[in-house]
């Protein structure tokens, strides 16, 4: 493996780290096209291997955030009930809708999020 | 009520983490809006994000998907990078952390509305082609 390659790794791990840290999610996101770039990896790949990636540094940075005493038990719960049930339905659907339709709602869901929580914040 | 509205909003998240996209994302910004605090919402997301993905990581490994040449070279730091960041939310202010969390799915917003434009147009005239080549 090439030099660059191998900084182009570390650099990706450090971002994909510190905003999954920071802000509680988000690094997958980055990872997958980071790795389907750098490590030239098919779409299926990038995803499976982003997910190998990012589950490591959840365990870590729940841990920060359980030590500091900010887990709500009830709020977690409830929702990993919920994100599960969810999964379940997605996965079904995965192949009855159109994937760039589904990526459009849930792009414009994200910037009406973000504008929503800028301005209560 | 508001344990209707917590299971809601992990099964919006959980539908299009289903299908690939960053569901965790969503989930965040959706339990704030019910008035749960920040700090709270993302270790809700972290820890929800595990048994999730474990399964899932046994199904790709399973199927050969996973690659993981190279990658101590990516988690290594991203530990060290990730502990970092969580210290950190913690001696960050509940406003500022909101802030900096609605500008990053904002930006993410627009990046993943651009994708699945281009993909769609990508699409479009593929099917002109084979359309014309038919006739």
């Amino acid at each position: 493996m090439e030099m660059k390659t191998k900084l182009q790794l570390v650099g990706s791990g450090i971002a994909a780290g510190f905003v999954n840290g920071f802000l509680g999610g988000g690094g997958g996101i980055i990872a997958v096209p980071l790795l389907a770039i750098v490590m030239a990896l098919p779409a299926k790949k990038a995803h499976a291997t982003a997910i190998f990636v990012i589950l490591p540094l959840s365990i870590a940075s729940a841990a920060v955030y359980l030590f500091n005493g900010s887990v709500d038990w009830r709020v977690t719960l409830l929702a990993t009930a919920g994100v599960v049930g969810g999964g379940v339905i997605g996965a079904l659907l995965l192949n009855k809708l159109d994937n760039n339709v589904v990526k459009l709602i849930f792009s414009v869901f994200l910037m009406a999020a973000g504008v929503r929580m800028f301005l209560s914040s | 009520m508001d344990v209707v509205w917590i299971v809601l909003c992990g099964l919006a998240a959980g539908v299009f983490g289903g299908m690939g996209m960053g569901g965790g994302t969503l989930l965040i910004p959706l339990l704030g809006l019910i008035g749960i605090n920040q700090y709270a919402v993302q270790a809700a997301n972290l820890i929800s994000f595990l048994p999730m993905s474990a399964v899932v990581l046994i199904i790709h490994f399973k199927n050969k998907l996973v690659e993981t040449k190279g990658t101590p070279l990516i988690i290594v730091p991203a530990v060290a990078a990730t502990i970092g960041g969580a210290i950190l939310t913690h001696a960050t202010n509940e406003k500022i952390l909101k802030i900096c969390f609605a500008g990053f799915v904002f930006v993410l917003g627009v990046w993943q509305f651009v994708v699945a434009v281009k993909a769609m147009k990508g699409k479009k005239e593929e099917k002109t082609l084979q359309t014309e080549e038919r006739e």
